[in-house]
């Protein structure tokens, strides 16, 4: 492999070698040489690496951050801090631009603020629209031409009429409200003493029942129907009907039972101490067709049961021939309906009866 | 042929190493420990040392600021070499130094008496 003279050449080198390190001296110096030749190797092999890294622009990062303090890159640990030190932003709110009319919104208010400002809502239709409305008439009298401007009049007009319809159904309860209290005015005489007879029978039955307000302001067969359909079991906290079907799992056949025994014949007791009320007026020389203006309208505000009183009025005067009979009639159903009844309303009834004798005296 | 590239470069470095009175005994010596493979061995063992001690670094240390000193576009190795090279031998620890100085003379020894 190696030429004859890289032989000689080797063989010499090692002749030599031996040569020299037969002396100690010389193996001293060698030792020492070759110590400083392999740190000076070393060194060099350093400083190229370092000056390649200087050249390739790998060493300037390294360098910047020697020279800074490395205690400004630790993680904090601080409470309330995150770890570059830095407190939490507060929930910043992006704030957009409403594109219609140009005002800063926070993104969450930004949608509702849409619909209205674009007329696309419920509400803001109607406003639009209305505007529209307006808008139109002023101008359909000189554009009347176009088939938009048409339409819309048409819209508008429309809405309009809903309107002014939706108008007259608020008025109207108001002012039927009215004339009745006029009316119960002009009968003051009356309305106090029926009130006053009433109060007994709408104390008894609100001391069995409290929340059957609700029910009381219905007609009886309103009732029944609205018995039969929902459970109806009134609720201890919020005072309201239970809605649900009449097998709805939160209340008991038995709550229900009981309930609709306490209505139905709250209701019928109810129904014969006004008969005997209006007995007794009737009794007591006046027209009757005076009185019921006066006592439905008082009955209707006080315990809506005008149309109740009313058809039991009617038919109460067509079968009564003498005043006396019909009070017979009427004492002896009540008295009937009495025996039905529990005994704390009786009680009620007896004072009710005592109530009209004196009035017949 | 690896032997030959050996020799070759071990004359190279000696041929740099200057014109000294015992230049050619040194050479010797060298091309003798580079032929046998040793001095790869020697050298192996102080980089070893030195990195431990951390020597390295302090030298890593020393041509970065000379390159600074003199600017990252103007400085050559023979620059940073210069500066840094006889600060480099005085830094080495002396056990490092003693032991590696102990290792060779031991071997040199051995090889004079085969």
């Amino acid at each position: 492999m190696l030429s004859p003279e890289e032989v000689e050449a080797l063989e010499g080198i090692n002749r030599r070698f031996q040569e020299l390190m037969s002396d100690p001296e010389n193996v001293n110096e060698a030792a020492n040489f070759l110590v400083d030749d392999l740190i000076d190797e070393m060194t060099i092999g350093v400083v190229f690496e370092v000056h390649r890294s200087a050249k390739l622009g790998v060493l300037d990062p390294e360098a910047d951050m020697s020279g800074e303090d490395p205690s400004k890159f630790k993680i904090v640990e601080d409470p309330g801090l995150d770890v570059f030190g830095q407190p939490p932003v507060i929930k910043k709110f992006q704030d957009c631009v409403c594109p219609s009319c140009n005002r800063g919104l926070a993104a969450s208010r930004f949608a509702p603020h849409l619909e209205k400002c674009m007329g696309m809502g419920r509400n803001s239709s109607r406003i639009a629209s209305r505007r529209i409305a307006n808008n139109s008439k002023e101008t359909s009298s000189a554009m009347a031409s176009e088939d938009e401007d048409d339409e819309w009049t048409i819209g508008g007009d429309r809405r309009r009429k809903k309107r002014d319809r939706s108008n007259g159904n608020a008025k109207k309860p108001a002012k039927s409200l009215k004339a009745d209290r006029r009316n119960g005015d002009s009968n003051s005489s009356f309305s106090g003493s029926v009130s006053e007879g009433l109060g007994g029978s709408t104390g008894n039955s609100s001391s069995i029942d409290a929340s059957s307000a609700a029910l009381e302001a219905m007609r009886p067969d309103e009732r029944r129907n609205l018995l039969g359909s929902i459970c109806g079991v009134i609720s201890e906290h919020t005072r309201k009907l239970c809605t649900r079907s009449l097998r709805c799992p939160q209340h008991s056949d038995e709550q229900r039972r009981t309930l609709r025994a306490s209505v139905l014949v709250d209701e019928s007791s109810f129904q014969s101490d006004i008969q005997v009320l209006q007995v007794n007026v009737e009794s007591l020389g006046l027209d009757p067709d005076d009185l019921l203006s006066g006592l439905s309208g008082n009955v209707v505000g006080g315990l809506g049961l005008g149309s109740l009183s009313r058809g039991s009025w009617e038919t109460e005067r067509s079968n009564a021939s003498s005043p006396a009979d019909s009070v017979s009639v009427s004492s002896s159903t009540s008295s009937k309906k009495r025996e039905k009844s529990s005994p704390g309303k009786s009680s009620s009834h007896k004072k009710k009866s005592k109530h009209s004798s004196s009035h017949e005296l | 042929m690896s032997r030959r590239r050996t020799i070759d470069a071990s004359y190279d470095h000696i041929n740099n190493d200057g014109k000294e009175k015992r230049g050619v005994n040194k050479k010797a010596v060298n091309q003798h420990l580079t032929i046998e493979g040793d001095k790869e061995r020697f050298k192996e063992l102080l980089r070893r040392r030195l990195t431990e001690c951390g020597w390295r670094d302090e030298i890593r240390i020393l041509c970065r600021d000379a390159i600074r000193d003199k600017g990252v576009h103007n400085v050559s190795v023979d620059d940073i070499v210069e500066e840094v090279t006889p600060v480099g031998r005085a830094r080495v620890p002396d056990s490092v130094k003693k032991e590696l100085l102990q290792k060779i003379k031991s071997y040199l020894y051995e090889k004079a008496t085969k």
